[in-house]
């Protein structure tokens, strides 16, 4: 007993000792975890930095932490794991690894995957990232853990990629893009996201594809399906125009890639089941076609099958409407070959005329089009014409102007414009195109197909619509349909006249009546025989057709004499109405035609939709009216219409005063007060009034000549009884001669160039009418009827106004040097005794 | 004899875990808000002048900018290389002047905005450096020194620059576990006095230098105890120099005294502690505000310390 207590005491006693000994050692360590410093590292530590359940309250103690509860996961390589050294504290990889996609982990591998052995999944059959990763392999000669690294095995020539994704391998025999191709040139693009090539610079699976920080649901480098991105992977190395590069001419002639489907609808699914890869906004991608991977054609690594065009008809729906049509070659020329040398008869539909990456035009054409100018014209030459399949219907020498854009059209625009490429284009260009679909024959009945003895008409022929009423013309001519229901619109007026196509109006169309797409004139398209004998100008010729005797519209002529034609201005680049080249180009430079005044498609300038019969100012098919202060006439005579407001304005002097044609100056606007554009009785200033007499009553004989046109032109209005009675010379005018031994004694104008430049600014005229340095002096040598005071070129007040010799229309420095000019000092004494008012004798 | 040790083992076990079963003791942390605002693994915090919150939204290449109310002010930089843009950036401190200094660690310079969000200047760092290009995870302003410091991570050294950057005055620091090396030297602050603090990641503890790089103590050991580290990452002095320490995978924020003894960790009112999801940089205001970035949570947590 004694010796069990002593032994009891002992124990206890040992027991406090140790407990005291534990508390002086162990308690500091666990409670304010104060610690020397190690020296070197320390091994247990090391492998728990990453094996969280090794540390030793786990792995010794097995206990919970203080501050953490015991671990039950297994652990080293769960994701959060890694993620805490790669959040940036160690290797920043928050974008890369754990934002990006990247190779998934936590999911098992699909039944295409087949993961050997030497690749671990975890507990579950998953993938984690110690399935590729291992940090024990290659310690580095630091021997430091967070340098370990990385892949179980060397993915040199993604060797290991390939151990497991085996289905991808194999080259295109298995469907598979060729790991053996090298690609033209170092696709930087793909380098500089992290892209590898193999060692011989071949493609291999980490050429497109990166485990960690790639896009999309493939981990790849770039995007497939991102069009916006412009860079999408394929083009990196194949381009946007595969199989063409070694010709720069030709490469862009391609399968659009890029774009929202057109007139193809893109299926959800191929005809096997496999679905179609569109990009993010619905384009087309390369990846809508080919496969890089498990391709059913092996050749180009379709998606689906492509037997006689196939593939292509999948999207291509309403280009089928081509069989049986004028178009379909199998029936029209099976033996006809596209630049493959492959004949109709044995391609699809699509291939005798479109190769997808092989084309030699806009278009993918497939067929040659050596020595076209214009290859989006030229896509159609190379049937339609001598010695092709379509020479039956070739292309008439003179047709609709191609390559120019549409000045007005309807909007939304319907018909598509083109570049010289053949991408549609909103800004583009009218070709063939723009007004035929090759693909289908009529076009409110795609069933229709017609057949080779069909005729063609405004109904079929291949139009993108019917052209019934111009219609189709009238998409882009949006600012001509206003002439419906005009006289100009031969439906309306002329109902029986025929264009050279022996077509009606109701045959051909509005339009149609007078231009023709095709077969017409150069000048217009115009569509109209042109009168024999008639030798002036095409564009002089036009109007005449039915202007003219025994013509369609020959009530409404324009007379002997009418405003000049064929005439060209001096201040050209000043006005705003076209003129014209003869042969009919609109040209900054050309010459003065009708169409210069007249816009025959609108009757009305203010109003298009207004029609009418009997034209006035207001309206006849002008350009802009000719009414009120004449601002037509205005555009060329400029300095004329200063007039405006003056007593030669006959709304200010004479309101009641009508012209030739009946019409009060306030009806006939400003200048047909006095002019007369069409049917005017004189061709001198196309006068519009009846001449007055050369002389009056009781002037000087010696003062006048008989027969003066120019006098007549003034005695219109300024004779007794007429609207200027009251501006009448009481004894006669200035002699009309010249007397040049008067001009050498007196004056200083001896010098011939003086004498021109005198006459220039003082015109003389002949008794027609004609300026002339051999003419007379006239009333208009001196004044100007058009500007009241001449230095000062302004518009009348508007009130009649009584002058003297500072204005009253004479001519700029007539009052202080014209006189003395040729009378020298003796226009002194002249002026005294018989101009100035007071002095004057009689 | 048998007996004997078997008591012994017995009783010993016994009182050590009696010691390790005393209670932890926790500073209550009153959550204030969350800020959110599309943040993408953010890093860091800190607050500058009228008490606005920066948030480094690194994967985004911006600041975020808060107003005390955690209310979204405004935000600046962008993702890129150019003047005025910021790559991966890591860290960021303020000085008194408000003015914000970011660790662009993808660019390898320092960024220095205004309060507002104006660029000032750049300061590069690839002079420093030998061959392995700097990566600067986090700078702090010592505003007793007008100078300030740059962690150079992958280096594993501390770059010292005055105020401005515009002048190297020196660095300190290699890679290794003795007292004075690292180990992917992470977080960086500065107390009053101007003593710097380091977070020596893979050494797993802080080390404590002098203005001038001298060695003074440390901070935490290894472990997954009171006053140990698994993975630490932010840290943060306040006004009475308590050292706080946040750990990304124990998930929790502990406290130090300026010695370096463990105090407490942050808990809730209850006294439970409080738990948070890859916790990386935090910050301690005036106000005794604690803020701590949840970097995979994408967000920024707000406290009231009690």
């Amino acid at each position: 007993m004694n010796n069990a207590r002593y032994r009891l005491s002992w124990n206890i006693l040992i027991a406090l000792l140790y407990t005291l000994l534990l508390f002086i050692f162990a308690y500091p360590e666990t409670s304010n975890a104060r610690v020397a410093p190690g020296s070197k590292a320390d091994s247990a530590k090391e492998c728990a930095i990453c094996h969280y359940r090794w540390v030793y309250a786990f792995f010794v103690e097995h206990r919970d932490g203080e501050l953490v509860p015991f671990p039950e996961e297994s652990p080293v390589t769960l994701e959060a794991r890694c993620f805490s050294c790669h959040d940036g504290s160690v290797m920043d990889d928050r974008e890369k690894v754990f934002s990006d996609r990247g190779h998934e982990t936590g999911i098992k591998p699909s039944d295409k995957v087949k993961v050997p052995e030497e690749f671990p999944l975890d507990e579950e059959g998953k993938i984690q990232c110690y399935t590729c990763h291992m940090h024990h392999e290659s310690p580095t000669d630091s021997g430091m853990v967070e340098t370990w690294l990385f892949t179980r095995f060397s993915n040199e020539n993604s060797e290991m990629c390939k151990m497991c994704h085996i289905d991808k391998t194999g080259g295109p025999e298995k469907g598979n893009h060729s790991m053996q191709a090298s690609p033209f040139r170092i696709p930087k693009e793909l380098i500089d996201q992290g892209g590898r090539l193999g060692t011989d610079n071949h493609v291999i699976c980490e050429s497109c594809h990166i485990a960690h920080g790639g896009m999309e649901n493939k981990y790849l480098i770039l995007p497939t399906e991102d069009p916006v991105s412009r860079s999408v992977l394929c083009e990196v190395c194949h381009g946007k125009y595969p199989s063409l590069k070694k010709d720069n001419l030709l490469k862009s002639y391609s399968h659009s890639v890029d774009i929202k489907p057109d007139t193809a609808s893109i299926p959800d699914s191929w005809s096997n089941g496999t679905p179609v890869v569109k990009g993010t906004r619905g384009e087309v991608v390369c990846h809508t076609c080919h496969t890089p991977h498990n391709a059913v054609d092996q050749k180009a690594l379709l998606a689906d099958v492509n037997e006689r065009d196939s593939l292509c008809l999948q999207c291509h729906l309403i280009q089928q409407s081509i069989a049986g049509t004028k178009h379909d070659l199998k029936i029209m020329a099976p033996k006809g070959k596209n630049i493959l040398k492959r004949k109709a008869k044995d391609t699809g539909p699509c291939s005798i005329c479109h190769l997808t990456h092989q084309g030699t035009g806009p278009f993918m054409w497939a067929r040659q089009l050596e020595g076209q100018e214009d290859p989006m014209v030229g896509i159609c030459q190379s049937c339609h014409s001598e010695g092709e399949c379509g020479e039956e219907v070739p292309m008439p020498e003179s047709n609709h102007t191609m390559g120019i854009a549409a000045k007005t059209f309807r909007e939304p625009m319907a018909l598509p414009l083109y570049t010289p490429k053949g991408k549609k284009d909103t800004q583009g260009a009218i070709y063939c195109s723009s007004c035929h679909n090759a693909h289908q024959w009529e076009p409110l009945d795609p069933d229709n197909r017609g057949s080779k003895d069909v005729k063609a008409d405004i109904n079929n022929s291949f139009l993108r619509a019917t052209n019934q009423q111009s219609a189709l013309c009238l998409e882009c001519h949006k600012e001509e349909e206003s002439i419906g229901g005009t006289d100009h619109d031969l439906s309306h007026s002329a109902p029986d006249e025929k264009n050279i196509l022996d077509q009606s109006p109701e045959e051909s169309g509005i339009c149609g009546t007078c231009h023709l797409a095709h077969g017409g004139a150069d000048t217009f398209m115009w569509g109209r025989e042109f009168k024999e004998g008639n030798e002036t100008t095409i564009m002089a010729q036009l109007c005449l057709e039915c202007h003219s005797e025994g013509s369609c519209a020959e009530e409404k002529q324009i007379g002997k004499h009418f405003h000049p034609i064929n005439v060209r201005l001096k201040n050209s680049s000043e006005i705003s109405l076209p003129l014209f080249s003869p042969g009919g180009a609109e040209n900054d430079h050309g010459m003065i035609f009708c169409s210069t005044c007249h816009d025959p498609h609108q009757w009305n300038p203010a109003n298009p939709e207004k029609k009418g019969e009997d034209g006035t100012p207001s309206d006849s098919f002008l350009r802009i009216a000719s009414s009120g202060n004449s601002p037509l006439c205005s555009e060329c005579h400029q300095s004329q219409s200063y007039i405006e407001g003056t007593d030669h304005d006959l709304r200010v002097t004479a309101p009641d005063e009508k012209n030739k044609q009946g019409l009060l100056p306030q009806e006939s606007g400003l200048c047909e007060q006095c002019h007369a554009v069409h049917n005017s009785p004189y061709q001198s200033f196309i006068w519009g009034k009846n001449l007055g007499p050369s002389t009056i009553a009781n002037w000087k004989e010696e003062f006048t000549s008989q027969d003066n046109f120019m006098t007549g032109l003034c005695t219109s209005c300024h004779l007794e009884g007429k609207c200027g009675g009251a501006k009448i010379p009481e004894y006669g005018l200035h002699p009309n001669k010249i007397y040049m031994a008067i001009l050498q004694e007196k004056s200083d104008l001896t010098e011939q160039g003086q004498y021109e430049k005198f006459i220039h600014r003082f015109p003389l005229f002949t008794d027609e009418g004609e300026k002339s340095t051999e003419g007379n002096i006239v009333c208009t040598t001196c004044h100007d009827v058009h500007l009241w005071i001449a230095s000062h070129p302004h518009k009348g007040i508007g009130e009649e106004t009584e002058g003297d010799a500072t204005n009253s229309f004479l001519r700029k420095g007539i009052s202080f040097t014209f006189c003395a000019s040729c009378h020298g000092e003796e226009s002194i004494y002249q002026y005294l005794n018989f101009h100035f008012f007071k002095g004057r004798k009689n | 004899m048998r007996t004997i040790v078997y008591s012994f083992v017995f009783i010993s076990f016994l009182i050590t875990d009696l010691l390790q079963a005393a209670e932890l003791e926790t500073t209550t942390a009153l959550p204030l808000f969350t800020l959110e605002s599309s943040l993408h693994m953010p890093s860091d915090v800190a607050v500058g002048k009228q008490n606005r919150i920066y948030v480094l939204d690194g994967s985004h290449g911006q600041v975020k900018v808060f107003n005390d109310k955690g209310n979204f002010i405004f935000s600046f930089g962008s993702k890129g290389s150019g003047k005025t843009q910021l790559m991966n950036p890591l860290g960021l401190d303020v000085d008194d002047a408000g003015n914000v200094y970011i660790a662009d660690s993808g660019n390898h310079r320092i960024q220095i905005f205004d309060q507002n969000g104006r660029w000032i200047s750049t300061f590069n760092l690839t002079r420093e450096t030998g061959l392995t290009p700097p990566d600067p995870t986090d700078v702090a302003v010592n505003r007793a020194k007008d100078r300030c410091y740059v962690v150079d991570n992958d280096n594993h050294k501390i770059l010292m620059f005055n105020k401005t950057g515009s002048k190297f005055l020196g660095q300190w620091g290699t890679r290794g576990e003795v007292l004075g090396k690292f180990r992917y030297p992470y977080f960086i602050t500065v107390n009053k006095e101007g003593n710097v603090a380091i977070v020596d990641l893979l050494n797993t503890r802080v080390q404590v230098f002098n203005p001038e790089g001298k060695f003074l103590h440390l901070v935490g050991s290894w472990g997954v105890d009171r006053g140990n580290f698994y993975r630490p990452k932010g840290i943060a002095i306040d006004n009475n120099n308590r050292i706080f320490v946040s750990d990304s995978v124990l998930g929790v924020v502990q406290i130090f005294d300026p010695q370096g003894n463990f105090l407490s960790v942050v808990g809730n009112k209850e006294g439970q502690i409080l738990r948070f999801t890859t916790p990386v940089g935090i910050y301690v205001d005036h106000n005794y505000r604690l803020y701590v970035v949840e970097m995979t949570m994408d967000r920024v947590r707000v406290f009231k310390l009690q």
